[in-house]
């Protein structure tokens, strides 16, 4: 469901510069554009896109141009799960509860990465394999669409 | 109403997508994997893939249509055309989630969606129908009995059919036990339903259909007839309205006998009633309660913005008109463009190299073409409308032989070359034909 959105390249590099100042690992920053979400050791900048339930329409569309792709194509990982349906995602079992899943957890294969939900009924999106949770694409709460990369398992 | 979900592909859902933007109504693109680069979905504010290219898993799972209404906040889903827009379950479904389905009630798609059903609904409301067996034909007996009464040839129609499928001819009583078998099991792989019907066979009948539209405040408006005679297996090739043969009187007494059978249902939304016209007679054959493919032709001679109209009856606005207020002007023919060899009818996918669309006064290109676009494989080959309106239907059909030679798609084939046969043909030009004329005329020679 991604939609062209403007990348505001002076932010991204300002947040690179203090996460080396700082010595950080990880900086997120939601700007009245969207979140962004910095991180080193990663050769990726994740750019999350505002989900499209949120009333602030800016998501400008420039028609007919091809959506904006994150730097490396999540989809092409051998080891991305896309979501098999339509729904909102959930990261943990309830609202207050610690997520299923972290970046760097070891699963085992039947493990439930985190629920899809559609309509009042929750579906559990479980691991097809065992390993470790690499990537981490979608957000708690977020829309997610048909095909859309959630979790890469390692 | 804010938002709009298009639960449909191709040109039906660019429509859509233009009616929602000229109303300052968001639109929402559902779409397969196939449809990801589509122009409806390039140009919606909004877009969701469904699933992958298979119509099951996509444009007719209802779960993920509704599962998409729901993450996007859509108010309202428009079916289109084909697809879910005569589901009598997916409309049940849509209300109880708490969305506007744009179109009719659920009964009434039921009672259209069943042609013994429906033909029983018209003939309480005075509308005149094909003679036909009364219900169902359960043995040969049943079956020899009728059409001794009428008379053959007979035609065996599947109950829960379309599209031309679960139909067979029976020239004598020698050929009715087989024709009989051949329909059912036809009936049974496609619809899963093998009930059929009889009906009279009318050798040299014309296609006529009238536009209707109703509103929620009890104003029932006909919009005119559309003649759709030139088809070929049972899909529309051309359409084009006024009907060359119908006079205004006739028009008026057509339309008067249709609006009022349509008041007395308490239907709402756009619908069109198709009839086979011969000898000067109507017979009712079945009720489309949807938008219709062909619908521009009747945009063009009355003036009147279907799908707009379609979306403000289902906010439950009353119609901007009354009966009185709608003028027939000029004449407006469509042809429909299908990536299909013009000759061989073999579906061409693939990617559209040059676009050029034709234009210029009164002429409307309906399509989801572009240069570099790829036409998927999975679903129906229509791919461009073609309409062309004129003050006179000689200057339409003047301007569309100019239209139809300065279109430009290469890269796949199309049926232009086919159309550009039917301007040169006779038939055409005088406005003479009838529904077997295409194929075993034009393309038999």
């Amino acid at each position: 469901m991604s939609k062209l959105f403007k990348i505001d390249k002076a932010a991204v590099r300002e947040l690179a510069a203090i996460l080396k100042e700082t010595d950080l690992s990880e900086i997120e920053y939601e700007l009245e554009e969207g979140r962004i979400r910095v991180a080193r050791n990663i050769t990726q900048q994740g750019v999350t896109p505002t989900p499209v339930n949120v009333p602030t329409q800016v998501m400008q569309q420039d028609a007919p141009t091809a959506k904006a792709e994150t730097s490396s194509d999540p989809a092409s990982h051998p080891g991305t799960i896309k979501a098999p349906m339509v729904g909102t995602a959930y990261l943990s079992p309830q609202p207050d509860a610690a997520p299923f899943i972290k970046e760097g957890s070891s699963i085992t294969e039947g493990d439930t990465l985190l629920i899809l939900e559609a309509m009042k009924v929750m579906n559990p999106i479980k691991a097809p394999k065992s390993g470790k949770i690499l990537k981490i694409f979608v957000q708690d709460a977020a829309p997610v669409e048909f095909g859309e990369p959630l979790v890469i398992i390692e | 109403m804010d938002k709009i979900l298009i639960a449909n592909r191709g040109e039906i859902a660019l429509r859509i997508h233009r009616a929602c933007k000229d109303l300052g109504i968001q639109s929402v693109a559902v779409h397969s994997t196939a449809d990801s680069k589509a122009m409806h979905v390039r140009l919606a504010d909004e877009c969701v893939c469904i699933g992958p290219p298979a119509a099951k898993d996509s444009y007719l799972n209802i779960p993920s249509i509704l599962a998409a209404a729901e993450i996007t906040g859509s108010h309202a889903i428009h079916p289109g055309v084909g697809f879910l827009a005569e589901s009598e379950n997916f409309v049940s479904m849509v209300e109880e989630h708490g969305f506007v389905f744009i179109g009719p009630t659920a009964e009434h798609i039921a009672m259209m969606g069943d042609k013994i059903t429906a033909k029983e609904a018209m003939i309480r409301l005075g509308i005149p129908v094909v003679p036909g067996s009364d219900g169902a034909v359960e043995s040969v007996g049943d079956a020899k009995r009728f059409a001794d009464k009428v008379g053959y040839p007979v035609l065996i129609k599947a109950t829960g059919g379309g599209g031309g499928k679960g139909m067979k001819v029976a020239n004598s009583e020698k050929e009715l036990s087989e024709a009989i078998s051949l329909a059912k099991n036809e009936a049974k792989a496609n619809f899963g339903n093998d009930e059929v019907f009889l009906e009279k066979y009318l050798q040299k009948p014309r296609h006529i259909e009238v536009q209707i539209i109703a509103d929620s405040h009890g104003n029932v408006v006909h919009l005119g007839e559309r003649d759709c005679s030139l088809q070929r297996r049972h899909q529309k090739v051309l359409e084009e309205a006024p009907s060359p043969v119908i006079s205004s009187q006739q028009r008026e007494e057509l339309g008067e006998l249709v609006t009022n059978a349509i008041k007395h249902l308490g239907y709402r939304g756009v619908g069109t009633l198709e009839f086979l016209y011969e000898d000067g007679k109507f017979y009712f054959i079945e009720m489309n309660t949807r938008l219709q493919v062909e619908h521009p032709i009747t945009e063009m001679i009355t003036g009147v913005d279907l799908v707009k109209e379609q979306i403000r009856v289902a906010m439950g606005e009353k119609l901007p008109f009354t009966q009185e207020d709608i003028k027939f002007n000029g004449h407006a023919i469509e042809c429909r463009i299908n990536a299909e060899h013009p000759e061989t009818f073999i579906p061409s996918p693939g990617k559209v190299i040059n676009y050029h669309a034709p234009g210029g006064l009164n002429v409307r290109v309906d399509s989801q073409l572009y240069t570099g676009y790829e036409i998927p494989p999975y679903y129906d080959s229509l791919v461009a409308k073609l309409i062309v309106y004129g003050k006179t239907r000689e200057e339409c059909l003047k301007r569309l032989d100019r239209t139809l030679a300065e279109y430009v798609i290469t890269g796949i084939e199309t049926t232009i070359p086919l159309h550009r046969k039917l301007m040169q043909s006779t038939a055409v030009q005088m406005g003479n034909y009838d529904i077997h004329w295409l194929e075993k005329d034009l393309l038999a020679a």
